[in-house]
């Protein structure tokens, strides 16, 4: 099975079709190519959760990157320390046991990294022309949904705990 | 293995970044390795340290990769500039080669592409 599949295969486990209706073109392939993401460069040994939208979201911890351009987006990840300190070892293959500097730059590096890679596949299917902000790293954060949708929630559960990804469009197309 | 003698100034504001190309560098022989995490940073330590090659991120704080580009190539034109990046659409390619640069390396970076690139750029 190769990656594609095997993202396909963690998806329809998921109520990724159920929701799908609901979500817009751009959140879908987000989902989609986080999966695909997350496979390939951390582990694959995930399962997703129910997505959901919600209207608002607080979290302990503000890890984020804005999408530029249109549509524009605000992503971020949260989880519990632990999950966070985990996923960054996971992912960066380095020894980290406490959640410092180097695991703040690793969680920032991924949503980075996705992002990216993200925006070059939009580019490549020329079907818009986005760019990146610098990832940001801050405390406690309310994130708020804007008059253009709602934030939605992708929760990902690992062997060491659950993480959840937030995509928030800003600005939808023209 | 054979010690080579080319300065490199890798700029990323990403530790990990950083530490994974200075690895790969290093397991290509090259010892002489300079590290800065932002444009600003990339440009000022161009005119003290005349690098060989220049490998430069594009988003980035304070200065982004293609200003830092610009401004390098406006000190030396010879400069020889390669730019590493998650980024790689097609506005960010265009920009990049317009403003100077050698080369593009879509991140996460591949050892042989990289390889490829250092022989092409310092032969």
């Amino acid at each position: 099975m190769d990656m594609t599949e095997q993202t396909n295969e963690i998806l329809s486990h998921s109520n990724f079709e159920k929701i799908a209706p609901k979500l817009s073109d751009f959140v879908q392939e987000y989902i989609k190519k986080l999966i695909l993401d997350l496979v390939t460069y951390v582990n694959a040994d995930i399962s997703v959760g129910e997505i959901e939208t919600v209207s608002e979201y607080y979290a302990k911890k503000e890890l984020s990157q804005e999408i530029t351009g249109v549509p524009s987006a605000y992503s971020a990840m949260d989880a519990a320390e632990d999950a966070l300190i985990s996923f960054a070892a996971d992912y960066s293959k380095m020894e980290v046991n406490e959640y410092d500097i180097l695991v703040r730059e690793a969680l920032l590096d991924f949503l980075n990294l996705h992002n990216g890679l993200f925006v070059v596949q939009l580019s490549k299917l020329n079907i818009c022309e986005l760019s990146l902000a610098v990832p940001k790293q801050n405390g406690a954060f309310l994130m708020t949904s804007p008059a253009t949708g709602e934030i939605t929630v992708i929760p990902v559960t690992f062997p060491y705990g659950t993480i959840r990804f937030l995509l928030c469009e800003l600005e939808h197309t023209a | 293995m054979e010690v080579k003698d080319a300065k490199f100034l890798i700029c990323d504001d990403s530790i990990l970044a950083r530490k994974s190309l200075t690895a790969l560098l290093k397991s290509f022989g090259y010892t002489n390795i300079l590290e800065v995490s932002n444009g600003q940073d990339a440009v000022n330590t161009y005119m003290h340290e005349h690098p060989t090659v220049v490998l430069l991120d594009i988003v980035m704080p304070i200065k982004d990769g293609i200003t830092a580009t610009k401004e390098i190539l406006e000190y030396d034109p010879k400069a020889k500039i390669i730019m590493v990046s998650s980024v790689g659409t097609q506005t960010n390619l265009r920009e990049a080669i317009k403003a100077g640069a050698r080369d593009f390396i879509q991140k996460p970076v591949e050892e042989s592409l990289l390889e490829e690139v250092l022989e092409h750029v310092l032969n």
